[in-house]
C-alpha cells in the first residue's frame, strides 16, 4: 500500500469516525426537553400527502406527525418527533449497535415517505454489488448501509 | 459481464461483475455502445474524492441500446438507441420541476454522506462514488438506468453514436455554464479550460450570441481544437499575459461572463501552483483552484462567474474581496442534463454542434488503464478516451 493510499485511508477512516462519532454521541437533551422535530419537505399538497403517510405508520414506537403547507410553492412540510425523549449519549450508541435507534428509523421513514409521495416508489441501490469486502472499504460500507438513516434531517 | 473497475489510487482494471438488474419500475437496462472518460473521473482515480470502494464500476457519460424495460417505463422500448444524462433525477420533486435536475431529492440512495459534507445532498450520478449514490458506472457492457423516462433520450437517426455520446454530460455541462452564466448577445465570455467541457462551454456561448469567446489553457492542441470547432479565440497561460490580453480584448472592462471548466486538480504555473499542490497533498485543502481565482479576478465589475469544474471540499486563498467588492455573481452546479439534452440532440442533428473530434482515442475496456493514463497525462493528443464495451 503506497503512502498516498495510506493517507486516503486515514482520511476516510478518520472522517467516517468523526461522522459516526458525532452521530452516535447525540447530546443529552435539556432536563424535561422534548425530542426535536425531524422535518422534510414534500412536493405535493397536504391533502394528497394525508395525515400519516406511509411508511410513518409502520414506525414501531409512538410519534407525533405534523403536516403544514410550506411557504411559497415548496409543497408540504412533513415533520415527525418521538412522543418521549430521544435516546442520547450511551443509549444512542447502543441503539445504533443493536440497529434499533429510533431517530435513524424516523429519518429513513421521512425520506421514504417523500419518495413514495413524489415518485410512487423508493429508489433502490444496484444489486448485486460489484465491490468486495476489504478492510479499507469497511467504514464506507457501514456508512452506505445507513445512508438514509443518517444525515441532517 | 465485463466492466472497468476502480481498484485503488490510479489503478483501474477490467473485471467480470454481475449483470445489472431491474430494481425499480422506472429502470431500463442499457447495452452500452460507447462510454467516455471524464476529467472528473480523475478526481476519483487520484483518491481526491475518497468515497470509492475496490470494484466500483467507473463511467458516467454514455450511450447505448435499451435491452430491458421496467414495468413503469412509458417513453422507451427495447431497441431504442439512447443517450443518458449522467445525473440521475426523478423528474417529480421540487428541484426537478424547476429543471434543477442535479439537485434531485430522490435520485441519491446515499444522501447522508453529502448532507454531512455540504449541508444537503445533490442527486445521484452513475459511476461517481458512494457519495453520489454508489451507482454502477457505464464503463461496462450493461448499465442500469433508473428513472429512464426522465434521464434517457432517444437519439435521432441522423446523429452518430460519437456525436450523441457527448450530450450525456460534456455538452450539457458546457451549455449549462453558458446558459446559467447568463450569456447574452454581445457578451465577451472567457472560458478557463479547453477540455471537452470547456470546448462545449465555448461553443454554447457562441451559439447563444456572445460577441467574443476567449478560451484559456496551456495545451496548444486543445486550444487549436477549440478555435477550429468552437470558433473561439485562444490564450495559452504559459505564454500569454492573460490579464493584459483580457483587458485589451474587452476595452479594459474584463469579460462579462467567466466560466471555470477545470475543477479541483487545476494546474497553475509558479508559486501558486506549488502552494496549492503541497496543501492538497497534505490534505490541508481538498481542491486546487487557480483558474477559479483567475476567473474572479479578471471578470468585469458586476459580471458572472460560473463554476463548471467539479470541486469536493474546501479551498484556500479564495478571493472573497474581489467577489464582494466587484459585485460579482458566482454560480455553480452539477449538470442539469435532462434540461438540455433534447435541445442538444436537435442541434447535433442540424450540425450546429459537433463533438466527434473530442473522441481522440477509442479503446476496449481491456485497455482501460492505458486509456486513463493517456487521458490523465494529456499524452498523444488525448482529449477524451472513449471505451467501446
Amino acid at each position: 500500500m503506497n503512502r498516498t493510499l495510506l493517507g486516503i485511508t486515514a482520511v476516510v477512516v478518520g472522517g467516517a469516525g468523526v461522522v459516526v462519532g458525532r452521530r452516535m454521541l447525540r447530546p443529552e437533551p435539556a432536563a424535561g426537553g422534548r425530542a426535536r422535530w425531524h422535518s422534510i419537505t414534500v412536493n405535493c399538497s397536504p391533502e394528497r400527502l394525508g395525515p400519516k403517510p406511509p411508511p410513518l405508520d409502520e414506525l414501531g414506537f409512538p410519534v407525533e406527525v405534523r403536516i403544514r403547507p410550506a411557504p411559497g410553492d415548496h409543497g408540504t412540510e412533513l415533520a415527525v418527533r418521538m412522543t418521549g425523549p430521544e435516546p442520547a449519549g450511551a443509549a444512542t450508541v447502543l441503539g445504533k449497535l443493536r440497529d434499533d435507534d429510533p431517530v435513524r428509523a424516523i429519518r429513513r421513514a421521512l425520506r421514504e415517505a417523500r419518495s413514495l409521495a413524489e415518485v410512487g416508489e423508493v429508489l433502490l441501490p444496484d444489486t448485486p454489488p460489484t465491490t468486495g469486502r476489504t478492510l479499507t472499504g469497511a467504514p464506507l460500507a457501514y456508512a452506505t448501509r445507513h445512508a438514509r438513516e443518517e444525515g441532517r434531517l | 459481464m465485463k466492466a472497468l473497475c476502480w481498484e485503488g489510487v490510479n489503478k483501474v482494471a477490467p473485471r467480470d461483475v454481475p449483470d445489472p438488474q431491474i430494481r425499480n419500475s422506472g429502470d431500463v437496462i442499457v447495452r452500452v455502445r460507447q462510454s467516455v472518460t471524464c476529467g472528473s473521473d480523475l478526481h476519483l482515480l487520484g483518491g481526491y474524492i475518497p468515497f470509492m470502494r475496490q470494484g466500483d464500476v467507473l463511467g458516467h457519460e454514455f450511450l447505448g441500446d435499451v435491452v430491458e424495460v421496467g414495468a413503469g417505463v412509458r417513453r422507451h422500448a427495447v431497441g431504442d438507441r439512447v443517450v443518458v444524462s449522467s445525473f440521475i433525477a426523478c423528474g417529480q420533486c421540487w428541484y426537478c420541476q424547476r429543471q434543477e435536475f442535479s439537485l434531485c431529492d430522490n435520485g441519491n440512495t446515499n444522501p447522508a454522506i453529502t448532507e454531512q459534507m455540504w449541508g444537503a445532498a445533490p442527486g445521484g450520478c452513475f459511476g461517481y462514488s458512494h457519495a453520489m449514490g454508489g451507482n454502477a458506472g457505464s464503463h461496462a457492457e450493461y448499465v442500469r438506468v433508473p428513472f429512464a423516462d426522465v434521464g434517457a433520450f432517444t437519439v435521432p437517426d441522423g446523429v452518430s453514436d460519437t456525436r450523441a455520446l457527448f450530450a450525456s454530460d460534456s455538452a450539457a455541462t458546457g451549455w449549462m455554464g453558458a446558459d446559467l452564466g447568463g450569456v447574452r448577445p454581445g457578451d465577451v465570455v472567457a472560458v478557463w479550460g479547453a477540455g471537452a467541457v470547456g470546448q462545449m462551454a465555448a461553443r454554447a456561448a457562441m451559439l447563444l450570441g456572445a460577441e467574443r469567446v476567449i478560451c484559456i489553457d496551456r495545451y496548444d492542441y486543445r486550444l487549436a481544437m477549440t478555435a477550429r470547432h468552437a470558433g473561439a479565440e485562444t490564450l495559452n497561460y504559459e505564454r500569454d499575459d492573460i490579464g493584459g490580453e483580457l483587458l485589451e480584448r474587452t476595452g479594459g472592462r474584463g469579460p462579462d461572463v467567466c466560466i471555470e471548466a477545470v475543477g479541483m486538480e487545476a494546474h497553475a504555473p509558479g508559486p501558486q501552483g506549488a502552494y496549492d499542490m503541497v496543501k492538497q497533498q497534505l490534505r490541508l485543502q481538498t481542491d486546487r483552484t487557480a483558474p477559479l481565482r483567475a476567473a474572479i479576478y479578471h471578470c468585469r465589475k458586476g459580471g458572472t462567474v460560473f463554476v463548471l469544474g467539479v470541486f469536493a471540499g474546501a479551498v484556500d486563498k479564495f478571493p472573497l474581496g474581489a467577489l464582494m467588492n466587484k459585485g460579482l455573481t458566482v454560480r455553480g452546479a452539477q449538470m442539469h442534463g435532462q434540461r438540455y439534452i433534447p435541445m442538444l440532440l436537435e442541434r447535433m442533428a442540424r450540425g450546429e454542434l459537433v463533438t466527434e473530434h473530442l473522441a481522440t482515442h477509442m479503446m476496449s475496456l481491456d485497455d482501460g488503464q492505458r486509456g486513463y493514463d493517456i487521458f490523465k497525462d494529456k499524452a498523444d493528443g488525448c482529449v477524451r478516451t472513449v471505451f467501446t464495451p
